[in-house]
């Protein structure tokens, strides 16, 4: 293949695009391995400042999906071995990098499930998401959140319905695909 | 579906003991509404996998913040500081390069309104300043402006570690306050190191010309001119000037790349500190002047010091001690 400069190269706008794409879904994915939230974005962002040093050589019509998430997984598990005292031995390493494998395309699912919620949820009014997000994902109860933000019960019930609708609709195809047997896992527990 | 609301106020146990009841005697009334329910549940047990943290992501913001940190190159060219390319400065006649490498001890953390501070908390960063300067900040280095740069002159105030590459201005002369020194950029570009809780200022030039004023304890003022390939180190603690050869390695903070051979320990260590961020303290006057050799590339601190831990058959020890390292041992 030649090279023709014009062919490589990765401009700002898609450089922009990719970033904002796959931002969450990496950063869920690191967050698998790292556990600490603002651990996981400072990987993400290391790796697309990384990203955007070697632009000029990069094939913007190439998927650079697995190249991303590859790389953030990579600096995971040296942020693990790094944090580990000095002591680590060789052994060490490769228990860490083999028990990961078998974890990692779970992880990437994972990851690209939340990735999917989050842009369905953007997409909502602000107050819906906020409302939906503490009841699913801080616990509240109806009336907590009620209290909370000074708003009525049933219009609680309301913004949890319409947001739960949105992610039936928009999850639709998501559940067709990949999920059955993750959902009979699920129904399980 | 009007029983929408009511199968999620089920699923989120929000429903009360009469709901409950109207629930099952609707989910029993056909197949048809079992499953409307498993497809809601469906969605309801998937859009639970996830957090707080991840769902509260602002993207928006976070595209801020990185872009912040990008340089912006439309010719994608990467610096390196041996090979420079003045490609999108070429307007601006760059005629020589500077390079000074300084060590700066205070903190300088302004909050008027009218100072703009630029802030390396993360690591390494890049940036711009409003005359086309290009500065590049090493980890808890920071540089201060005012409103009035670019005005007469260009003042600015470093702490910590820097590289600047200067647009050339011959009307408005770029001055860097380091703390005890002021440097004032007689060429177009220059670096500039300045290591925090240093006694010493250390200035480098790699091209060009630069004066460096310091005041001597007697309150007169000291005034040297360096051109490239000189180097002068300014210690804090006896307010003496005293020019110095150049060691390859004031790079290495950068670059993680270094090479010493019989270089003293002083200066091994006090590259590896600039470079690595960590603090590093020779208690012992002799084991200061051992001469070192060993090469690193890219590599982690620890791999380094284990190296030269073993080069010197264990004889020279590092030692951590809550936050910083201490270099214990001595040398034939």
């Amino acid at each position: 293949m030649t090279k023709n400069s014009k062919n490589i190269g990765l401009a700002k706008s898609e450089f922009e695009d990719l970033f904002k794409t796959y931002f969450v879904g990496l950063s869920a994915f690191a967050q698998k391995y790292v556990k600490d939230i603002d651990s996981a974005k400072e990987i993400v962002h290391d790796v697309f400042v990384n990203l955007w040093n070697k632009r000029a050589t990069i094939d913007p019509k190439k998927s650079l999906k697995s190249y991303l998430f590859t790389a953030v997984k990579n600096r995971c598990l040296n942020k693990i071995r790094d944090d580990k005292k000095f002591d680590t031995s060789i052994e060490d390493l490769d228990t860490v990098s083999n028990q990961f494998k078998a974890e990692d395309q779970d992880h990437l699912e994972l990851a690209e499930l939340e990735q999917k919620i989050h842009s369905i949820l953007m997409q909502l009014p602000e107050k819906c998401r906020a409302v939906f997000i503490l009841s699913r994902y801080e616990g509240k109860k109806y009336k907590e959140i009620s209290q909370e933000l000074n708003i009525a019960q049933k219009t609680v019930e309301t913004h949890i319905s319409k947001a739960l609708k949105a992610l039936r609709l928009g999850l639709g195809n998501y559940l067709k695909l990949c999920i059955t047997a993750f959902i009979i896992w699920l129904n399980k527990g | 579906m009007e029983n929408f609301d009511l199968i999620i106020k089920y699923l989120n146990n929000e429903a009360n003991a009469e709901e409950k009841k109207t629930f099952e005697l609707w989910l029993a009334e056909s197949n048809e509404n079992q499953k409307q329910f498993d497809s809601l549940k469906q969605t309801w047990l998937l859009s639970n996998q996830s957090s707080k943290e991840i769902q509260n992501i602002n993207i928006e913001a976070e595209w801020s913040k990185i872009n912040a940190h990008l340089k912006d190159n439309t010719q994608g060219k990467i610096k390196s500081i041996s090979n420079k390319t003045y490609s999108r400065k070429s307007f601006l006649q760059i005629a020589a390069s500077i390079i000074i490498l300084l060590s700066i001890g205070t903190v300088l953390l302004s909050r008027e309104s009218q100072t703009s501070i630029i802030f390396a908390e993360k690591g390494i960063l890049d940036q711009e300043l409003p005359d086309g300067t290009s500065i590049c900040l090493n980890k808890n280095a920071s540089l201060e402006y005012t409103q009035e740069f670019n005005k007469n002159e260009r003042f600015v105030k470093l702490q910590g570690d820097a590289n600047f590459d200067v647009a050339h201005n011959p009307e408005k002369p770029f001055i860097i306050d380091a703390g005890n020194i002021n440097i004032k950029v007689l060429g177009t570009s220059f670096m500039v190191h300045a290591p925090k809780n240093s006694k010493y200022r250390e200035v480098i030039v790699e091209k060009g010309k630069v004066e460096v004023k310091s005041k001597n304890k007697d309150g007169s003022e000291n005034k040297v001119i360096l051109v490239k390939g000189q180097k002068v180190i300014f210690d804090v603690e006896t307010n003496s000037v005293r020019r110095a050869a150049i060691d390859q390695n004031y790079n290495a903070w950068r670059t993680k790349i270094f090479r010493f051979v019989d270089a003293p320990m002083h200066l091994v260590a006090r590259r590896l500190s600039q470079a690595y961020h960590h603090e590093i303290i020779i208690p012992n006057q002799k084991t200061m002047n051992c001469p070192i050799t060993v090469e690193g590339n890219k590599e982690s601190f620890e791999v380094i010091i284990d190296r030269i831990e073993e080069n010197y058959n264990r004889e020279i020890l590092f030692k951590k001690k809550s936050d910083r390292y201490e270099i214990h041992g001595s040398c034939r």
